[in-house]
């Protein structure tokens, strides 16, 4: 059981680092933006995973509660910001 | 542990695991903008979902695993809403969708 | 739930219950979250509820306001709204990624129009997340009854201009479901607005 935690976890780790290349190359800036909302979102599951390797799993399903709703207010701040740019600037 | 559980649970997280590899090739692989938004919406929430779930059969009845739960309904509201938000700044900001050619092609006249 | 706008006077013995269900949600979610059951950590829970169910009802507001205030005078038939999420969703995701895995993509991406009588905000709000979760299709715009939507192929954009999603979902929350999808279009040209 521990075995396959630290496998999946390494696993996941792969999967939330695959769409840092839409962050680095991402042709609009919303592209970019939606790549790190994304990896945001899949760190939810990884802290959780790491709460049970670590056998902590109590007190980092609290952090992961606390990640969602950070990632969801920054995703929605930084769209309000980027509309406001254009409004501006038209 | 029964040894149902632990079999249910690993169920659970490789299928999420997949789903989750599935929406960040999605990211990689798609078109355009908008195209990218919907393999970022639907398949990571669902992935998400069925990792966390596969957590929840592992962790049992407990007040983590409530935690959890209440995670997951607000993962189920909030990830398509934040999407959603980034998908409309875009669009009312004058970005438009990427089409197929010929189809641009026909409907340009 | 009733759909009339001049319905207070009927409307307050119940939207007491659903003030006291909404306290009762907020004191369990406390409970949950914090883990202690001594008498200084409720304390601090029934104070905390006592500021946001405060902050929730403090304001005159307008009239529609006033009706959406309770979150639990709509949302107490949630659960039925669940399970049928759940298999859209598992739909959608089955279809993006037979879309995203096979070698030439088969995408042919349209954006559609149709208004939707749903009779609150919370219904549109609803209708809004339905449409980002089910197969194909994506919420770029919503603008009081009229959505814009993001379709990955014409099919799923027909499908959802038949309706059966909001129709759904204006059931869920007690209208009829008439008009629950009209005035559908293709924006061809793509144009501003």
């Amino acid at each position: 059981m521990e075995i396959f935690f630290t496998v999946a976890t390494i696993a996941l780790v792969g999967i939330i680092l695959l769409p840092f290349y839409r962050v680095v190359r991402g042709p609009t800036v919303f592209d970019r933006l939606l790549a790190i909302g994304a990896m945001g979102a899949k760190t939810i599951g990884l802290v959780c995973m790491f709460g049970f390797l670590y056998g902590r799993f109590d007190m980092f399903a609290d952090i992961a509660l606390a990640y969602a709703v950070l990632n969801f207010i920054a995703g929605i701040a930084v769209a309000k910001y980027f509309r406001r740019e254009r409004e501006a600037s038209s | 542990m029964s040894l149902l559980q632990i079999a249910v649970s690993v169920g659970l997280i490789v299928v999420g695991l997949l789903i989750m590899l599935v929406g960040s090739i999605g990211i990689l692989r798609l078109p355009d903008f908008f195209s990218r938004t919907h393999a970022a919406s639907k398949v990571d929430t669902t992935g998400i979902i069925f990792l966390l779930l596969g957590l929840v059969v592992i962790e049992g009845v407990s007040l983590a695993m409530a935690k959890l739960l209440i995670a997951i309904a607000f993962i189920m509201l909030a990830n398509p809403v934040a999407v959603h938000a980034l998908a409309r700044a875009a669009w009312l900001r004058g970005d438009r969708p990427w089409r197929k050619e010929e189809r641009a092609e026909t409907n340009g006249k | 739930m009733s759909n009339d706008p001049s319905g207070n006077s009927s409307k307050t013995s119940v939207s007491r219950g659903f003030f006291w269900g909404e306290a009762a949600i907020l004191l369990l979610f406390w409970l949950v979250m914090s883990g202690k059951y001594d008498a200084l950590h409720i304390g601090f829970g029934l104070i905390a509820v006592g500021i946001v169910m405060w902050l929730q009802y403090r304001s005159p507001g307008s009239a529609e306001e006033k009706k959406d205030k309770s979150l639990l005078a709509h949302f107490h038939r949630f659960p039925f709204y669940i399970p049928w999420l759940s298999v859209q969703m598992i739909k959608a995701t089955w279809q993006v990624t037979i879309i995203v895995l096979s070698p030439r993509m088969n995408l042919d991406p349209c954006v559609v129009e149709f208004k939707s009588a749903q009779p609150h905000s919370v219904a549109r709000v609803t209708l809004a997340n339905s449409i980002t979760l089910t197969p194909g299709t994506l919420s770029l715009k919503v603008d009081g009854d009229r959505y814009q939507v993001h379709a990955l192929t014409g099919r799923n954009a027909d499908e959802l201009l038949e309706g059966a999603i909001a129709r759904h979902i204006a059931r869920l929350f007690g209208a009829s479901g008439e008009r629950a999808a009209y005035d559908g279009k293709r924006l061809a040209e793509f144009e501003d607005d």
